[in-house]
């Protein structure tokens, strides 16, 4: 039982802990959340976070092939540990774009921290400080979120763990060199170049 | 002697090459007629001169600029000629602590959060953008980090009412324009 109060301490917590971090997270682009069938990323720009506004960007694959897109404007009610999304975009698998409004409407979507994986990763980082946020997702992306999830697909297709997959995925080649020299086999090291390419 | 293999790569990295310093350029403000980028070092270096940048649509300025954070900042043209009055008004004089503090001074002395140019983009790009963006009805704080971002498409879908001077959906659809165009 005393295990879990630090955690219930926290979530107390997370509200003001998110307003005072908001202030020192540096802005772009961070993934917080990828296994093979897909990633989700969560932008930070200065005045959208003052407006409580986080712009969220989804990709979805299927062996390693993208299946789609989303893009949705979320807000965040850290005490209850919701993020609630409004779709704002959405293509297909040759990212042409898709019809989503529903009645005019553009669909809303719920990201729950207690229903774990993707959701959690979500609530956890915008209602996370500046430590926890870079905990999670290290450094805002190098590339464009395309590029970054299509890269963490092709690493996990090479056999590649999630964690260096991620550190590897988020990165240019040129800081991702010393990360694949010292922590890839030399046997996929070509091909991990080549995936951050995205050839 | 041994020495500290640190040492000992910097040693090696010193020669022909070394007096190069690796820079990184920050896009800190602007409006529609001009964009201030900042080039600073990745390393402090007591040798550095303090530059940066300033992309009309005529094309770069360089730019000089001396003070500190208490009195604010004073910037000159570096060729001097055709002279400092061709400087924006909001780029003749900055201010510093003891005036009223502005969005240069904060970017100097360290209070902003930066937006740093990656590798992969050029400055021009990025100032082109920047005025783009401004002249399509956003305000010049979401401008900058649209201008900077790799993918800027999910943040013009979360623009608000407060990010634009006229109307939301049609600052979106000009802002969408611009970096699609690319």
């Amino acid at each position: 039982m005393t295990r879990f109060l630090p955690l219930f301490l926290l979530l107390l917590a997370a509200p003001a802990a998110a307003q005072d971090a908001e202030e020192a997270t540096p802005r772009g682009t961070y993934l917080v959340y990828a296994d093979p069938a897909g990633s989700a990323f969560v932008s930070i720009e200065e005045t959208l976070v003052d407006s409580g506004v986080w712009p969220l960007s989804f990709f979805y694959f299927q062996d390693g092939a993208l299946q789609g897109t989303a893009r949705m404007r979320a807000t965040a009610d850290c005490a209850a540990g919701v993020v609630s999304g409004t779709l704002t975009a959405a293509t297909g698998p040759g990212e042409e774009a898709l019809p989503y409004l529903e009645n005019g409407t553009a669909p809303s979507f719920g990201f729950d921290r207690a229903a774990g994986g993707g959701d959690e990763a979500i609530v956890a980082f915008v209602c996370g400080t500046r430590q926890s946020r870079l905990e999670q997702a290290q450094v805002a992306i190098a590339g464009t979120p395309r590029q970054a999830a299509g890269a963490y697909a092709a690493l996990r297709a090479l056999g590649i763990d999630d964690g260096l997959a991620r550190s590897l995925a988020i990165r240019d080649l040129r800081t991702a060199e010393p990360l694949i020299a010292s922590a890839v086999p030399q046997a996929l090291q070509a091909q991990v170049r080549m995936a951050l390419l995205g050839l | 002697m041994r020495i500290a293999a640190f040492c000992a790569l910097a040693l090696l990295a010193a020669g022909p090459g070394a007096a190069h310093v690796e820079t990184r350029s920050f896009l800190v403000t602007g409006d529609e007629e001009a964009v201030l980028i900042v080039t600073l070092p990745w390393v402090a270096t007591v040798d550095w001169e303090n530059r940066a940048t300033l992309w009309t649509a005529e094309g770069p300025v360089a730019l000089t600029y001396e003070g500190e954070c208490d009195l604010g900042f004073d910037w000159r043209r570096m060729e001097r000629e055709p002279g400092d009055a061709l400087l924006p008004p909001w780029l003749r004089h900055t201010a510093g602590w003891y005036e009223q503090h502005g969005h240069v001074g904060d970017f100097l002395c360290g209070n902003a959060r930066p937006a740093m140019i990656s590798r992969r983009m050029h400055p021009r790009r990025v100032a082109e953008r920047f005025r783009a963006l401004v002249a399509a009805g956003l305000r010049p704080e979401p401008a900058r980090g649209i201008a900077i971002a790799s993918d800027g498409a999910p943040l013009v879908d979360a623009l608000t009412e407060a990010d634009v001077s006229g109307a939301l959906d049609e600052a979106r659809e000009r802002a969408r324009a611009i970096i699609v165009q690319e």
